[in-house]
């Protein structure tokens, strides 16, 4: 001002509002901006939330500790929220006392304007008035001027201090206003602080519980978001290459980037989620297929890379799936999470059976071994928190019917799993040490349940679900839908037999897991426990009638029923009364279901047939050597448990001839089991020795005519079926083994002592012991007697040697019918002496009749042992 | 008949009140963020101080509304979770009444019972 005040010095006509202009800003719009904000403040405090009224209203309808703590967060909020919309109610009002201060300001502006324009006017009109006034000399009219141009100066240097004082007096004013606007705003948050939306939060809801949560699931799905676009990014830079997979170098780092980023949230549940669900269970699969998970390992430092990927990605997982939540988070969040969880298992379930492929199409693996990848790896970088319960009884049950369709399915490259091939004697494929663990995706899976029985005993009650694949192959022996802890039994002979076929120390974790699972259901008398007690019982006869026909799997059950072979007959124990009612009514258990009553609770109920399985299982536990053979320890276990309570019977009065019959029962059932072994046993070995002379006649026929002799016996096998001859079937016949019969011998002799025994302590005759016996023996399968069986191998003797006469009469006619049909009236094999052990025939029997072994030359069939 | 201490359907009407006060909130951000702009460019030059004052009071309380507004929301569903926490014990105590009332033997059930054809 003081500076346009000297610039017009010299000038004569400066106008005021040029001279003294007015201070800018719009005291309306100001005004109006007031106004806005006292009827926002308004309308915020005529809200609930602010207005705090919500404590009280609660108060009304809601008593105890959890009212009182939602009152007094109600009205912590309400109080902090009042401080904030008072800042608005102070702020509008320092605006109206800025726009009336700078009303005024302008209003006295433009008086002094008016003072100014008004002083020039005057000045006008002074000088000329002295131009106008005589004066000859002159000297009045320059005085006169002089004095106006001072006059004029002075009164412009007080407008001039006067506009300077206005402007400083608004200034001021502004000054104090701003002074109580930033006081408010200071009181909302601190000038310290920057004013980002975080900071702001904090000081505002900041401490309020179910506020943080709000604000800090926010965050989290912002980062997820933006680590799914990294993760997205990458894989369509993956899938546009020509390779088909990472190019190790260059995206090792970019799986770097992205485990880096993981990692940073692997706790946050919010996170974890968000970024699952964004990326999809195919979305994730790809990642971990393109990063060349089931293509084997190029590079030490790509298989770092490859498990920090896994780990990462594994603990998000269990995050994601685990239905925490961290303390202070809000409501709306927390249920979230809930469903957001239930969501991620039910995909984790859904895509167990699922095949990926990487790029190329060379390598996959099923979802269930990827998963069992991912645990395996979170547990390796030490995350030890568990996954939920039902979580792991499903993704178990699912994996084990995705197990049952590979088995099924016409991919052969995929083997329990994935193509990636294992090392060594290993069975399983895996990117971490203990291959054999780590790679057992249903193993993993199972290391998850914890050591609650109830827990343990829920997931050997899991059912399977359905699979297209698999179809009939999830049926247990009843027909039912399988349940795991039938499938852990069925699986623990089936693949680990499969497996030792080729790797003999091949060590199946199954073997542990049942170990430890199955003590979780051998006490308790629920309906069940019951239950799954009878369906691995079941499972186990059945499984186990199955592998006695591969020596592979015998060796399997000497070394390694033990655990669950003794389980089953404590349990077999404890179901005495369901035995007793099964040997009453045959059906007894299928009519019922798999539980019945007993006087100590639910125990498995069976029906006759399903227990003689149960005691074959048993019973068999010696390998395929060509002898007779003792029962098992497990059976031995379970008579002597029966004999002590037959005696305690004795011992207390009651009627033993129950537990006799029982008795009678358990032995007919590993006697049956037994013969049925050693009759299978002769039949491989008849079979062994057929195979040898089919291959003995095919050398010599190749050896005595070339290409034609081939042909000829070609066309033997085309007309006939075989090249063997009515001698060699003679010879096959009196030298193959007859273990069934020596079998059947040891079990009349263990039967015998047997009786001996029960007659020892029930003081009752043989005959009642026996007939009582026979009682419970009746509901097994019967046996043939060892007179039976020596007659049938007399008659079978006698029909080879008469095939093998017939065959040698009808060559020999072909030369001198003459001479065949004398010899055929005067030999006889009834005429032999008896004693004499026939010899092999050979070639040149079929030029002369032959001689015909005995019953007594032969013996019993040991000697062929 | 046990009497529970949370009237669920009063929650929920308290909770009702607190229905529209997140979008009111929001909204009463915005127009004091378009408020306050407009008096920034209305206070002129001498009022600078007021301009500096008022920038930082804008930035500070829209973001300040905005929050309280997701306070309002997130204190809302707490009641819902609150009631359906409570009606989920309701339910489950009632259903837990009405199968021991029903495992009772017929002639403990009730003296009316007892004489009735």
């Amino acid at each position: 001002m003081i500076r346009v005040h000297d610039v017009v010095r010299g000038s004569s006509d400066v106008p005021g509002d040029v001279a003294l202009p007015s201070p800018g800003g719009s005291p309306a719009e100001l005004r109006s901006a007031a106004r806005s904000l006292e009827c926002e403040a308004a309308r915020a405090r005529s809200t609930t939330t602010v207005g705090g009224t919500l404590g009280s209203r609660l108060g009304a309808v809601w008593t105890g500790a959890a009212a009182t703590a939602a009152r007094s967060e109600a009205d912590e909020l309400g109080r902090r929220s009042r401080g904030v919309v008072d800042a608005l109610t102070t702020t509008a009002r320092s605006l109206l006392s800025y726009a009336a201060a700078l009303d005024h300001a302008v209003g006295r502006t433009r008086a002094l304007q008016r003072q100014w324009d008004a002083l020039d006017a005057e000045h006008a009109l002074a000088a000329r008035r002295l131009v106008g006034a005589t004066d000859p000399t002159g000297v009045v009219r320059v005085l006169g001027l002089e004095r106006a141009h001072v006059e004029r100066a002075a009164a412009r240097a007080r407008l001039s201090r006067c506009h300077a004082g206005v402007l400083d007096e608004l200034r001021a004013v502004a000054k104090r206003c701003a002074h109580v606007v930033a006081g408010v705003t200071d009181a909302t948050l601190p000038s310290t602080a920057p004013a980002t939306p975080a900071n702001v939060r904090d000081a505002v809801t900041g401490s309020l519980w179910f506020a943080d949560g709000v604000v800090s699931a926010r965050a989290s799905r912002t980062a997820a978001l933006d680590d799914a676009a990294l993760v997205r990014r990458a894989l369509q830079a993956v899938e546009a290459g020509d390779i088909g997979g990472w190019d190790r170098r260059a995206d090792d780092v970019a799986i770097a980037q992205i485990v880096h980023q993981v990692r940073d949230h692997a706790d946050d549940p919010v996170y974890a989620q968000t970024l699952l669900t964004e990326l999809g269970g195919d979305g994730l699969s790809r990642l971990l297929m393109g990063a060349g998970v089931a293509g084997g390992s190029t590079t030490g430092a790509h298989v770092d890379t490859v498990r920090n990927l896994l780990g990462a990605f594994g603990s998000l997982v269990v995050t994601g799936a685990r239905h925490t939540v961290p303390v202070g988070t809000d409501p709306r969040t927390r249920a979230q999470l809930a469903s957001g969880a239930a969501l991620l298992a039910d995909d984790l379930v859904a895509g167990a059976a699922r095949v990926h492929a990487d790029a190329s199409g060379r390598d996959g693996a099923t979802g269930a071994w990827l998963l069992g990848q991912l645990l395996s790896g979170a547990r390796a970088t030490g995350d030890d928190r568990r996954l939920p319960a039902r979580l792991v009884r499903r993704a178990a049950a699912a994996a084990a019917a995705a197990e049952i369709a590979e088995t099924r399915d016409a991919d052969l490259e995929l083997r329990h799993g994935t193509t990636l091939r294992p090392d060594a004697e290993a069975a399983f494929a895996s990117w971490f040490d203990d291959a054999a663990g780590t790679g057992d995706a249903l193993h993993v899976l199972l290391s998850e349940v914890g050591d609650h029985p109830a827990e343990q005993a829920a997931v050997l009650a899991e059912p399977l679900p359905g699979s297209s694949s698999a179809g009939g192959a999830l049926a247990n022996a009843r027909g039912d839908r399988l349940t795991l802890g039938e499938h852990l039994v069925r699986r623990w002979i089936t693949l680990e037999a499969t497996g030792i076929e080729s790797h003999p120390d091949l060590r199946l974790a199954t073997d542990g897991d049942l170990q430890r699972l199955l003590p979780s259901i051998s006490c308790a008398t629920t309906a069940d426990a019951a239950e799954t007690r009878a369906r691995v019982m079941l499972e186990l006869s059945r499984s186990s009638s199955l592998a006695m026909a591969e020596a592979s799997t015998t060796r399997l059950y000497t070394r390694a029923t033990a655990p669950v072979e003794g389980l089953v007959v404590e349990w077999f124990s404890a179901m005495r009364a369901n035995v007793d009612r099964a040997l009453v009514v045959p059906s007894f258990g299928r009519r019922t279901g798999y539980a019945a009553e007993t006087g100590v609770g639910l125990q498995p109920a069976l029906d006759a047939d399903e227990l003689s399985g149960v005691i074959a299982a048993l019973t068999i536990d010696t390998g395929m050597g060509l002898h007779a053979k003792d029962p098992g320890a497990g059976y031995v276990r379970l008579v002597e448990s029966e004999i002590a309570w037959a005696e305690r019977s004795v011992a207390h009065g009651r009627d033993v001839a129950v537990d006799v019959a029982r008795l009678g029962f358990l032995d007919q059932s590993a006697s049956a089991a037994l013969v049925a072994v050693a009759h299978r046993q002769d039949e491989l070995n008849r079979a062994a020795l057929q195979g040898a002379a089919e291959a003995k006649n095919v050398i010599e026929e190749i050896r005595k005519g070339g290409p034609v002799g081939l042909m000829s016996t070609a066309q033997t096998y085309v007309t006939a079926g075989t090249s063997r001859t009515a001698g060699d079937d003679l010879v096959i016949t009196l030298v193959r083994s007859n273990v069934e019969l020596a079998q059947t011998e040891r079990d009349d002799a263990r039967h015998a002592a047997l009786v001996a025994r029960i007659e020892a302590f029930t003081g009752r005759r043989p005959s009642g012991v026996r007939a009582s016996m026979e009682t419970g023996a009746g509901r097994a399968r019967a046996v043939p007697a060892a007179d039976a069986l020596r007659a049938a191998r007399d008659a079978e003797i006698r029909a080879a040697w008469e095939a093998y006469r017939d065959s040698a009469v009808h060559r020999c006619s072909t030369r001198a019918r003459v001479v065949i049909a004398e010899g055929s009236t005067t030999t006889g094999w009834e005429s032999r002496r008896p004693g004499l052990r026939p010899r092999p025939p050979r070639a040149s029997d079929e030029q002369s009749p032959p001689v015909p072994p005995s019953k007594a030359t032969l013996g019993t069939g040991r000697e062929a042992e | 008949m046990t009497r529970y201490v949370l009237d669920t359907d009063g929650v929920t009407r308290a909770r009702l009140t607190l229905a529209d006060d997140p979008a009111q909130l929001r909204e009463c951000a915005s127009v004091v963020a378009a408020t306050t702009a407009a008096a920034m460019s209305a206070v002129g030059p001498e009022g600078s101080y007021v301009h500096t004052a008022l920038e930082r009071f804008r930035m500070v309380h829209c973001r300040a509304l905005d929050a309280v507004a997701d306070a309002a929301s997130a204190l809302g569903d707490r009641l819902d979770q609150s009631t359906v926490e409570a009606r989920s014990v309701e339910l489950f105590v009632t259903t837990a009444l009405a199968e021991a009332a029903t495992e009772l033997p017929a002639g403990m059930s009730g003296s009316s019972d007892a004489g009735s054809p």
